[in-house]
């Protein structure tokens, strides 16, 4: 059986990595700026950056009250190796 | 030429011939309305030995419509009264024309007396369209009766006979149905004559034993719906002329062949007399040939002695027919004509043994009102003219005076008179002497003068010549009404069976023959009479609230006022509160009196207060200290007097409270506009001061109070971001949206809010306006306690101020 909820979340997480692979070391961006390049809802934006930054702590930093986000030096090739990970199990999910 | 000329001369003979017979033919027939019948006309004057004379007058003040006068003795006084139907008020005057009572209910007919309920006293019958009022002898209403029919019909007189033979008098009267009440005004029957929509003309029923048979019928002429002959218990024995369209007079009923047959003599009000037999059929017809409608009841007498009567009856003319219908005489006033409906009435005026006529004549064309009496053969024996007044209705006569002659009372429009004869030593007898024959008007001939016509006086084999057939003292037609036997003399009898004689109680007592105890006081008459003296007419003779009857059975004086509980409790009772209360009374009024005087002492402390407040008043007044002097006003106000000082007083200080405002105006409107420009500038605390001041001078000013209001929520906001910011991290973006959704404020307010925030402590963050972005500075958690403080500080101000 196929789970869709999964599928989704996978495909979400995708998007907002896609958004903060393109953001510069040590620059500072809003959750707003994610949620609307990822053209994702603000709140589960919030979710997935959360959620990804359990997985992988060095990916950055998020500050909750200001909900600004800051990615950390040297990250790129652990948010490709991040995104081919989801998008195969995103496949395996689908097929 | 010649032809012409000879045709001409014949056409004019011709002219000539027809114009003379034309003149001979108009003074042949002067008179307009000359029939065949009417051969003996304008007869002259044979006697003048019999002159009238206005034997008193009763003037009604103003023009009237009136009806035949009922004269009787109601009330026993041995002197007779007059009643009349004056303006549709029942009239009741005295035999010397002066009134003694006037009865204010509506009539519009003429009276029927009677004495119905047997107490002595005659009792009026009088009726309009609507209802039947029986009224004593002193004009008060005993009872009355609703018709209860449609308001389409023209009521005429009451007839009142003993139809069933109980003894007492039942009342017959005729409007739209015929009604038949009991001498108390309880309907007995009624006779539906099934009316519809047409209007109802009622006349008078006539009340004779028509067919022999023992028992009392009423004959009624009806308005358009025949001649009806009724029993005595309301059936209809025949009908007659019911396809005719006629209205009729009332029946005049006598046996005019001596055949103990009775006739019924009736006029259809415009052609005709009909002389009907017992059984409704025509024994023979009269043509009148009037070209007037009206209703004359026709009278019947024996003129001239001759064991046979004759029929005396009016329409423009006045005609006497013999018994058998054939014409005896005729008259007409040529100069005077019009006889109209007034009925002819006959009496022996002048004690010669014959009848004579009298009629009141109306003069129509010369508005003069004629008063005529004809002898037996039609001349006119006298005759009493009355200019510029007219004749209503038909002539009572009777000896009002009992000087043994006859006078005349009758009714103009403007006048009741009373005529009495000169040139006459004595009259005889009156057998049709009013309206209808007799006063209970049953349309048949009364010979002897007894209150009851000949044909009742054979139903009652009573002798129609002879007043008192048993000489008991009493008429026979009294005796008949009130329950005597009129053949047999019972003036001593006892009908009633309370020890008092008939005469006695009639004559003397006025108590009921009917009744054993007339006042209801549970004492018989004659025991109130004979044995305690006590009043039988009133059912508590001392008047002490105690019945006499009840009095005996006590113990107690019925002829004494002795009511001890009604002396207690009407004055001893009363007399004993009085005399209690009056020393409650002098405690109260001293009382009363002393606090009056505490009051007026009260009053003048407080004056003196008053003017003394006043006077520190005007003090403050002249010192502009208007608040202070506002205060004395007041407290002067309040002790309640009014005066021009006090007036005068308020009038300054509202003077000086206006200055006052004006001036705080003037200075008050510069501040504000400050305090505005402050504002914009956002400098709220020097905007506040500016405002404060302002409000000092006029707290209610509306706009600084909007514009401390605003500057308080413009500190609040500051607030709410200042606490927010305590919590950021040092050097993090922070959008302005994300700080205006934690706020809960608008992203303007917020902006504001961070501008003045940084406009005042600048260390405390950066913003960058195009992005939009707040970011903290390090350690700055000082300057924003300290900034905190400062918008509390200020935000209590404003609070306190604004009104």
């Amino acid at each position: 059986m196929i789970n869709i909820s999964s599928i989704h979340i996978e495909r979400q997480k995708i998007a907002v990595l896609n958004i903060l692979k393109e953001v510069p070391s040590n620059e500072q961006i809003s959750l707003r700026i994610i949620s609307v390049k990822a053209k994702l809802p603000k709140q589960d934006t919030e979710i997935i950056i959360r959620d990804l930054l359990k997985e992988f702590r060095e990916l950055g930093k998020y500050y909750e009250l200001e909900q600004t986000f800051i990615r950390l030096d040297s990250t790129s090739s652990a948010i490709d190796d991040l995104l081919r990970k989801y998008e195969t199990t995103s496949k395996e999910l689908k097929n | 030429m010649r032809f012409n000329n000879l045709r001409e001369k014949k056409f004019k003979i011709i002219v000539l011939v027809l114009f003379v017979l034309f003149l001979i033919q108009l003074s042949e027939s002067k008179i307009y309305f000359s029939t065949e019948n009417n051969k003996q006309i304008s007869k002259e004057i044979t006697s003048d030995s019999i002159t009238l004379e206005a034997y008193w007058e009763f003037n009604f003040n103003k023009t009237a419509h009136t009806m035949e006068p009922t004269i009787i003795d109601i009330d026993q006084d041995k002197e007779v009264e007059i009643i009349i139907n004056l303006n549709n008020l029942i009239y009741c005057l005295d035999s010397k024309g002066k009134i003694e009572w006037i009865s204010e209910i509506y009539s519009e007919s003429s009276p029927t007396v009677a004495d119905l309920n047997g107490d002595g006293f005659m009792e009026i019958i009088s009726c309009d369209e609507r209802e039947i009022s029986c009224l004593n002898k002193e004009g008060k209403v005993i009872w009355q009766y609703e018709l209860g029919v449609i308001d389409r019909a023209e009521t005429y007189s009451a007839t009142i006979a003993d139809i069933n033979d109980d003894k007492k008098s039942e009342i017959i009267i005729y409007s739209e149905d015929l009604f038949c009440l009991d001498y108390a005004g309880n309907i007995i029957w009624k006779v539906d004559f099934e009316y519809e929509d047409n209007y109802v003309f009622c006349e008078t029923p006539a009340i004779a034993d028509i067919n022999n048979d023992q028992e009392l019928e009423i004959l009624i002429g009806t308005s358009k719906k025949g001649i009806y002959c009724i029993s005595n218990e309301g059936d209809v024995i025949w009908r007659k002329f019911s396809n005719t369209d006629f209205k009729w007079c009332t029946p005049t009923i006598t046996d005019l062949e001596n055949d103990n047959e009775i006739e019924i003599l009736i006029s259809d009000g415009s052609n005709s007399i009909y002389c009907l037999n017992s059984t409704g059929d025509i024994l023979w017809t009269q043509e009148l040939g009037s070209l007037i409608d009206h209703f004359s009841q026709i009278a019947i007498g024996d003129l001239d002695c001759d064991g046979f009567k004759e029929i005396i009856f009016s329409d423009y003319r006045l005609i006497c027919y013999n018994y058998n219908g054939s014409l005896r005489w005729s008259y007409f006033d040529e100069l005077e004509s019009g006889f109209s409906y007034n009925p002819p009435v006959l009496a022996d005026l002048n004690g010669n043994g014959k009848l004579e006529i009298i009629i009141a004549n109306w003069a129509v064309l010369r508005n003069t009102a004629l008063l005529y009496c004809f002898d037996e053969q039609g001349n006119v024996i006298c005759k009493y003219r009355i200019l510029n007044d007219t004749f209503e209705g038909a002539p009572t006569v009777v000896d009002i005076n009992d000087d043994d002659l006859l006078e005349i009372i009758i009714s103009t429009e403007k006048k009741l008179y009373a005529f009495k004869l000169n040139g006459v030593s004595n009259s005889g007898k009156q057998s049709w002497y009013c309206y209808k024959g007799s006063t209970f008007q049953t349309g048949n001939i009364d010979s002897d003068s007894d209150y009851i016509d000949d044909l009742t006086e054979k139903y009652y084999q009573t002798n129609p010549n002879e007043s008192d057939t048993d000489q008991d003292g009493f008429l026979d037609g009294y005796e008949i009404q009130v329950g005597l036997d009129p053949k047999s003399d019972d003036k001593l009898l006892d009908r009633d069976g309370d020890l008092l004689d008939n005469e006695n109680e009639i004559k003397y007592y006025h108590t009921s023959i009917f009744l054993r105890d007339t006042d209801g006081d549970g004492l018989t008459d004659g025991q109130e009479i004979i044995g305690i003296g006590t009043d039988p007419l009133n059912p508590d003779t001392d008047g002490d609230g105690k019945n006499d009857g009840l009095e005996l059975e006590r113990g107690t004086n019925p002829l004494k006022w002795d009511n001890y509980i009604r002396i207690f409790s009407v004055y001893a009772l009363p007399l004993y509160f009085i005399v209690a209360m009056i020393p409650i009374i002098v405690v109260i009024q001293k009382r009363v009196k002393r606090n009056k005087e505490r009051k007026v002492q009260l009053r003048e402390l407080d004056l003196e207060n008053h003017n003394s407040l006043l006077e520190e008043c005007k003090t403050f007044i002249e010192d502009k200290n208007y608040i202070e002097a506002e205060k004395r006003l007041w407290s002067a106000q309040v002790l309640g007097f009014e005066s021009e000082l006090y007036n005068k007083y308020a009038q300054k200080i509202h003077q000086l409270k206006e200055e006052a405002r004006k001036r705080k105006d003037e200075i008050a409107e510069p501040l504000v506009l400050e305090g505005e420009k402050l504002l914009a500038e956002k400098k709220y605390e020097q905007a506040l001061t500016k405002l404060n001041q302002a409000l000092d001078f006029v707290p209610k000013h509306e706009k600084a109070n909007k514009l401390v209001l605003l500057i308080e929520l413009k500190l609040q906001n500051i607030r709410s971001v200042l606490e927010i910011t305590k919590y950021f991290q040092p050097h993090i973006q922070t959008e302005v949206e994300r700080i205006a959704e934690l706020t809960n404020l608008t992203i303007n307010e917020t902006q504001e809010a961070i501008e003045k925030i940084l406009q005042e402590e600048q260390i405390i963050g950066s913003y960058d306006v195009k992005e939009q972005i707040f970011i903290r500075s390090d350690e700055t958690t000082n300057a924003i306690d300290k900034l905190l403080k400062r918008f509390f500080e200020v935000e209590e101000k404003a609070q306190g101020k604004k009104s």
